[in-house]
């Protein structure tokens, strides 16, 4: 069956699925219901990413799967969706994250729970847009609409210094993507569409497009600042560690589990192809930059006392190696980003939840106040340990093989760049196993003699993900094979 | 042609209900039933290109789809503006008629100044517009603030009146064709003489006074905060609107030859005005006045059709007038319910009034410019038709950052608005929230949206 | 023979089955259940592994592809295991020696309650899988998986008791030093990819021709920082002492006789890449030499019965470095085998004490166990004996052939070796003589509670007795007439560059001076602790020994304190006031902006007329003259 067929194709269900589930939800009457219907909603809307994996009209997954309409009335008529193989990757990505989410956070308690779990959907929605847009304009729509439901998420639900917070977030994107706007038009201004006239936002007229040197160099950091704010890289990442700590977890595993993927994404979707030139001569720059932010951000996290600013700061580590490696433009380094951002989102989405675990039991997120959990919750410390291992990229777990193919491809750009970044991984080492020592061993306190062992569901939710993390670690193969052709098409642009 | 002579006509019938009938709710159904039948009148005359009424006017106005198109947008916004606020006009004063009167003038003023072909036209067309704003601001007679600012405006807008009375002559006697038909100036070759340098200058200055463009924007906080709220919604989007839209023929039709030689102003007032604007209502506490400056902002990005004048400007000047009128109308209409006008009096009203909630917040996106409202695809058309241009990309790159300040201020409300819990847990926010108020502040949020997806419902307009 | 070895992924399967049921069965498992399947998943392997070696035997070997771990257009990188008499004589110590120690523990942790009893064999049982990873991989990548796996396994261990803090510091220390060391190791491996794509031991050595001198030098050296992590050497050795928190049976395993000399065997299966290398060799026989020397030093003064043997065992590892070094490839291995039998039999035999004396683990305590402790006396002493390298024990041999490998290559570096035997020697004695010999200086009911183990304790003691006493025969040197047959068994895969060329005479002179005067230094001994009266430390260099040269202090002062005050710095001042100073520093500058030019609106029409007025004139200049 060949999705051209299907009178709705793929990438518009994942986009309008979740979006109307959405919807749905602010006509609940009833808090509990809501619960079971959006955790049904997003278990759909996994199965239709999975059936996009099956269904894809090319083995090889190189076709755009493209079957989309436009918009008489759009901008030019320019309304593109379509899958490739990265967009497959990070859609089935979003698609996994949110039941994960939904199961996790299911005995949370949310004031107005249904507007609570109508604007996730809402964030997912605008996800799958930006994974799935095929055109600068719905990509720049979507840009847009998978933050602002996550504004209000924080805002709304989130800890006390919320507000601030999330408006800093909030602006200082904003600025960002406007400045892209700009480049976006730009670009537009000297594409030429497919039939000779006028212009087209479509990716294969941007792709195609006719830049002169100097016009590359400021359009290519137009575009960059803003895909530099969203993952983010140093020294643009100060937003973020504030707004993992004040929005809701559930939120945050969004903002991190996916939302940072969105600036790695976009540059290698949007960056690469269309400004290969100005890309060959920064890369050093930024490449310097993400590895300064690696080993900035460590330190740093080697002084966090709260449980999410540790896991946040290590995140911007990671995210510095993942840019670093789309910088390299080789080969192993861009397969590393794309299975490195798969498995970072499940790894952190898992260590989120162990977070959120302890803290509704306990109420506290200081590393200084908990302490000898593992006796309490002995399985909740294993699936936890498991999970950090992986975040410090052990052998046999998925982030291994992520970073071992991102550090390779450092390595093939500069030797040196790559032995500095790999001071990172120890102190990796060292702030993981302190945060393990200090929250699980040792004897319990005060606090923690209330921790009870974790409840059925939430003990699966945690096995899917360790499973996860094993059967990519020991067998990435299918998750590589996925985005191949997407990385050939890249590095033909640089060879 | 329509949409002159109706309106004209409508005014002085509302005149007559004024002088014979006492009801105060008949002017409001006769303004709201007359400006539909005007409106499709003058889709009608888009549509057949011919007016009901056959005058020779010496050509000295032209009805061509573009001006018919916008001025059918500055009805759709009346119109709206009239459902919205209609009921809040009664309360300004006991001459409910004349308002109404005195508002449909302003209405055929736009009509002329949108449809000028000669200086003169422009000239009647502005001051038609002026005269019962001045009165209008000044409606709320027992209120000083109200009289100070009506003094205010007309003082200045005397001022301004001068000077442009002034360009006009200089334009006249510099012209080589000692003409007043805008399409038939000429200039000769090469630099501008003085004399249209001068004449130029100071039409550019006056309509920059109209479009209350820094530096000679002094008027418009003072004389929006004072005029009732009410008045200050109309003048803020329709009046401003069609001042943008005769600035615009003007310079394209007029001028349009001498761009290079005059384009560095504009850029200078775009730019101050963008700064300004911005900067200064991020400070404001009240959010009437707040509303003021942000209208100063908006007009910043409006001056980019002038800076550009390419079809993407024309499209986009529609699109904007549209846009903001629409969302501005809107807010204000809110606004006029709420008891405190400060932005802590919008604190918790998500709880109470969910749909003045919502609703608020699309007008709010849509004049932040976030996607999938109208505000946004109107800037976007902007920053296109600037990027046209070709020049001038800092002007452009400044415009953008601006735009994130402008965020700065309208989420202040926002979050005032869902963020924030209400002083009191009891005791209403908003005076009492008709059914129907609703229903239009839902109709007023979709047209936004729907503009926002496909600007071409409108745009297309244009080419009829 | 192929049928044999297309079942090899059994040997590492079987641990990890092990690991399975132990990990997931701990609440249900009884304690004897438990104990059977963890020791029974080892005896199989190692069965197997017996098979194995035998079809080796005569330079077979054999490449088992499973699937691709990685397979991009650059580069494969398969799941292969290697199999040839190098990997096989490891499989043999590992499961073997591994099995033993089972064993042992099945009674030495019967104290543990089921669940952690269960989490132990888990533990265990892991730990043994990886090692098997790491000597069956057909490439650095699958060496590399096994090499970090252990890694983890010996940080579980060492913290087994978390709820001790210092327990989990000497964990968390050992982890992050193997790390250092590992990235060492994993640059080595993106070298060679970068270089060769490839990381197949077969096609590496292949290849070599393509590496320049430069490639070969960074690539061997960094594979060595590697080794420093793992097998404890300057100047990584540190955690070493430290591991000792876990259980003892974990420290004859994991600190004594496998993972620790993983180091060992990567460096003699890379033999053909180092013996392009000389500089390298250099600084690894000398590394090793320093590190032996360092070591023996301060086992000298060390009070702690564990310590001692956990010192003696860096010092043995230099030992083998140094073998390395001078090219000696099977000479190292042979150690690495006989070190695993006599060090792994010292430290069950300290466990087998520290079991009697209830966990007293200072030897100030002790004296005059012999009588008490007959077989754990007896085997210590046999213990001792091989690691002093009396003949004709197993330790003689295999020191000797170093020790004459290190006398071809350079002289002075001989006569430190010599020493540091001697050392050696003298140090073991004393912790034996302290121990067992003169009377109990420990409390009248400690010496009431005293017991000789029970039998899965001793007969584990027992066979490595035996074994540290002959496993020297199976590489008697040609002067005793010796066929040499593990030189022979290893030849196929490793290319000793260094061939001993000294008439007999002079190997005769060598031996019977280093037999004399270690007997000589173990005598001395003898009559200084056999009435042992444990007095406290006068002098400044015993002090300094005691102390262990200060080591660990002065990496706190270099490295530790100054990279959290970094952190400190980076985390108050950069970061906050910095860099986040500056972000929200604009929207200060945009409020401040916002505050001043609203002045402009006085609302006084004059001052408005005014400003409009220049705003003309401005207008009007620039249009006119500019």
């Amino acid at each position: 069956m060949n999705p051209q067929d299907v009178w709705i194709t793929f990438p518009e269900l994942l986009v309008w699925f979740p979006l109307l589930a959405g919807l749905v939800c602010f006509l609940f009457k009833d808090n509990s219901k809501v619960k079971s219907w959006v955790l049904l909603a997003s278990i759909l809307t996994l199965c239709i990413s999975f059936a996009s994996l099956y269904f894809s009209d090319d083995a090889k997954y190189l076709a755009l799967n493209k079957a989309s309409y436009t918009l008489k009335y759009m901008n030019n008529g320019s309304f593109i969706l379509g899958l490739d193989g990265m967009g497959r990757l990070l859609t089935l990505l979003t698609a996994f994250a949110f039941p994960i989410i939904f199961v996790a956070t299911y005995n949370t308690p949310y004031k107005s729970a249904k507007n609570f779990y109508g604007l996730m959907l809402l964030a997912q929605s605008g996800l799958m847009g930006v994974f799935t847009a095929m055109d600068a304009m719905s990509f720049y729509f979507f840009w847009e609409l998978a933050l602002i439901p996550v504004y209000f998420l924080s805002s709304q639900w989130g800890g006390e210094r919320r507000i601030q917070a999330t408006f800093k977030f909030f602006v200082y994107t904003f600025a960002g993507s406007l400045l892209m706007l700009i480049g976006i038009i730009y670009v537009y201004l000297h594409t030429i569409n497919i039939n000779g006239n006028g212009h087209s936002f479509a990716l294969y007229a941007f792709a195609g497009v006719r830049l002169n040197p100097t016009e590359q160099n400021w359009l290519f950091w137009l575009f960059f600042i803003a895909f530099a704010i969203k993952m983010p890289i140093f020294p643009f990442h100060t937003w973020q560690p504030d707004a993992y700590e004040q929005a809701p977890t559930a939120t945050t595993m969004v903002l991190s589990g996916i939302m940072v993927k969105m600036g790695l994404f976009a540059c290698l979707r949007w960056l690469l192809p269309i400004f290969p030139q100005a890309t060959i001569k920064f890369d050093t720059i930024i490449i310097g930059l993400s590895v300064i932010g690696m080993l900035y951000a460590s330190i740093i996290a080697l002084k966090q006392d709260d449980l999410k600013r540790l896991v946040a700061y290590s995140s911007i580590a990671h995210i510095g190696l993942m840019c670093a490696g789309i910088f390299t433009k080789t080969e192993v380094g861009l397969q590393g980003v794309m299975l490195q951002m798969f498995c970072h989102g499940i790894n952190i989405i898992g260590l989120w939840i162990v977070i959120e675990l302890i803290e509704r039991q306990t109420g506290v997120r200081k590393i200084s106040q908990l302490g000898g959990v593992a006796h309490k919750a002995p399985i909740l410390t294993i699936l936890l340990v498991v999970i950090a291992l992986a975040n410090i990229a052990l052998p046999l777990t998925n982030a291994f093989i992520g970073e071992f193919m991102l550090f390779n491809g450092l390595f093939a750009f500069n030797k040196w760049y790559a032995a500095a970044a790999g001071i990172s991984i120890i102190l990796a080492a060292v702030y993981t196993l302190n945060m393990i020592q200090k929250v699980f061993y040792g004897e319990e306190n005060s606090i923690t003699t209330a921790i009870k062992e974790i409840a059925l569901h939430e003990k699966i939710i945690l096995s899917v993900v360790v499973v996860l993390i094993f059967m990519m670690g020991v067998y990435p193969q299918p998750m590589i094979n996925l985005t191949k052709a997407t990385v050939e098409a890249l590095m033909l642009k640089f060879n | 042609m329509n949409t002159i002579l109706l309106t004209a006509f409508l005014g002085i019938v509302l005149m007559m209900i004024g002088a014979f009938s006492k009801s105060k709710t008949l002017p409001r159904f006769v303004a709201i039933g007359g400006i539909i039948v005007i409106l499709i009148a003058n889709m009608v005359e888009l549509l057949s290109q011919e007016s009901f009424f056959t005058f020779n006017v010496k050509n000295m106005l032209t009805f061509n789809s573009f001006n018919l198109a916008f001025i059918g947008v500055a009805l759709l916004c009346t119109l709206i503006y009239f459902l919205l606020s209609g009921s809040a006009i009664e309360k300004v004063g006991s001459y409910v008629a004349e308002y109404f009167a005195l508002l449909f003038f302003v209405l055929c003023g736009v009509a002329i100044s949108a449809t000028f072909n000669t200086l003169l036209m422009l000239f009647i067309g502005i001051e038609i517009i002026s005269i019962p704003l001045y009165i209008l601001t000044g409606s709320d007679k027992r209120n000083l603030k109200s009289n100070e600012a009506a003094l205010k405006y007309f003082l200045m807008g005397a001022f301004s009146t001068g000077i442009m009375l002034m360009g006009i002559a200089f334009i006249y006697g510099g012209n080589d064709q000692a003409t007043f038909y805008i399409s038939q100036l000429g200039f000769g070759v090469g630099k501008m003489s003085p004399l249209i340098a001068i004449g130029l200058v100071l039409l550019l200055i006056s309509m920059s006074f109209k479009v209350s463009a820094v530096p000679f924007h002094f008027w418009t906080p003072d004389v929006y905060d004072g005029a009732p709220t009410v008045f200050t919604s109309f003048m803020a989007t329709t009046v401003k609107a069609a001042g943008f839209f005769a600035f615009l023929r003007l310079f394209d039709n007029g001028f349009g030859v001498l761009q290079p030689q005059w384009q560095k102003l504009i850029v200078l007032i775009t730019a101050a005005t963008l700064v300004l604007g911005n900067l200064t209502a991020v400070f404001q506490q009240s959010v009437k006045r707040m509303l003021a400056y942000s209208s100063i902002a908006q007009a910043g990005f409006m001056l980019f059709a002038v800076f550009a004048l390419n079809e993407k400007a024309k499209e986009g000047l529609i699109l904007y007038a549209a846009a903001y009128s629409l969302a501005t109308i809107g807010i204000f209409a809110i606004l006029i319910k709420m008891k405190d006008y400060t932005i802590d009096g919008f604190n918790g009203l998500a709880k109470k009034q969910p749909v003045l909630a919502v609703t608020g917040l699309v007008f709010l996106l849509s004049l932040t410019g976030v996607p999938l409202t109208a505000g946004f695809q109107s800037k976007f058309y902007m920053l296109m038709a600037a990027a046209e241009v070709g020049s001038y990309t800092w002007l452009i790159i400044l415009a953008v950052l601006c735009a994130a300040i402008s965020a700065y201020y309208y989420f202040k409300i926002i979050q005032a608005i869902f963020f924030k819990e209400a002083s009191s847990a009891e005791g209403d926010l908003t005076e009492v929230i008709t059914t129907a108020f609703k229903l239009m502040l839902i109709i007023t949020a979709v047209l936004i949206i729907l503009l926002g997806v496909m600007p071409g419902l409108l745009t297309d307009w244009l080419y009829y | 023979m192929d049928n044999v070895l297309q079942m090899v992924w059994l040997i590492p399967l079987l641990p990890l089955i092990g690991f399975l049921i132990n990990g997931l069965g701990r609440n249900s498992l009884s304690k004897r259940m438990s104990g059977i399947i963890g020791s029974g998943v080892i005896l199989f392997s190692f069965l197997l592994s017996l098979y194995v070696f035998f079809n080796v035997k005569g330079g077979n070997s054999h490449l088992a592809h499973y699937f691709n771990l990685i397979d991009i257009n650059s580069f494969t990188i398969g799941f292969d295991f290697q199999i040839d008499p190098l990997s096989s004589l490891f499989l043999l110590i590992i499961t073997g020696v591994g099995f033993l120690i089972h064993l042992y523990s099945t009674a030495y942790m019967h104290a543990e309650d089921g669940k952690d009893y269960a989490k132990y064999f888990a533990y265990l049982n892991l730990f043994v899988f990886s090692m098997l990873l790491l000597v069956m991989g057909g490439n650095y990548v699958i060496l590399f998986i096994g090499w970090e796996g252990v890694g983890l396994c010996s940080y579980l261990l060492i913290g087994y008791w978390f709820k001790n803090v210092n327990y989990t510091n000497a964990a968390k220390k050992a982890f992050v030093m193997n790390r250092i060391g590992d990235l060492g190791f994993l640059l080595a491996v993106f070298w060679l990819l970068n270089k060769l794509g490839t990381t197949n031991f077969t096609d590496v050595f292949a290849n070599l021709s393509k590496l320049s001198t430069t490639d070969i030098t960074g690539i061997t050296l960094l594979l060595f920082v590697g080794a420093t992590g793992k097998s404890a050497q300057i100047p990584l050795f540190t955690w070493l002492p430290d591991a000792m928190a876990g259980p003892t049976p974990v420290s004859a395993l994991i600190h004594a006789a496998t993972m620790v000399t993983a180091g060992i065997y990567m460096i003699a299966r890379s033999n053909v890449l180092y013996n392009l290398a000389p500089l390298t060799q250099e600084i690894i026989m000398w590394i090793g030499l320093a590190t032996a020397l360092l070591a023996a030093t301060i086992a000298l003064k060390q009070n702690d019965i564990k310590k001692v043997l956990a010192y003696s065992t860096v010092s043995q590892l230099g030992f083998m470095f140094l073998a390395l070094g001078t090219g000696n490839y099977i000479a190292a291995v042979f150690h690495v085998m006989t070190h695993a039998f006599f060090k792994a039999l010292l430290f069950l035999g300290s466990g087998s004490v520290i079991h009697g004396m209830h966990h007293e683990q200072d030897i100030n305590n002790m004296g005059g166990l012999k009588s008490k402790m007959k077989i754990t006396y007896i085997t210590f002493f046999i213990g001792c004996l091989a690691i002093a390298g009396i003949p004709p024990l197993s330790g003689f041999f295999s020191k000797d052939s170093i020790l004459i490998g290190a006398y071809e290559h350079n002289k002075i570096v001989y006569a430190i070796a010599l020493f540091t035997a001697c050392l050696t020697a003298f140090y073991m004695f004393r912790l034996l003589f302290i121990t067992f010999n003169g009377k109990f200086r420990g409390t009248q009911k400690q010496w009431n509670h005293v017991h000789e183990s029970p039998a899965a304790m001793t007969v584990p003691l027992i066979i490595l007795a035996v074994l540290s006493a002959i496993a020297g025969f199976v590489n008697i040197p040609a002067l005793f007439g010796g066929t040499e047959s593990l030189t022979h068994f290893l030849s196929p895969v490793i290319q000793q560059t260094h061939q001993t060329t000294l008439s007999h005479a002079t190997e005769y002179m060598l031996m019977g001076g280093a037999v004399v005067l270690i007997s000589a230094v173990i005598s001395w001994a003898y009559f200084k602790f056999k009435n042992y009266e444990p007095k406290e430390e006068t002098s400044s260099f015993g002090k300094t020994l005691e102390n262990k040269w200060y080591v660990d202090e002065f990496y706190n002062s270099i490295l530790v304190k100054p990279l959290q005050a970094i952190a400190a710095f980076f985390n108050t001042i950069v970061e906050k006031k910095g860099i986040d100073g500056m972000v929200n520093g604009v929207g200060k500058v945009v409020n401040y902006g916002s505050r001043q030019i609203r002045l402009l609106q006085s609302g006084q029409i004059g001052h408005y007329v005014l400003l409009m007025v220049l705003g003309i004139l401005v207008l009007l200049i620039i249009q006119l003259f500019f």
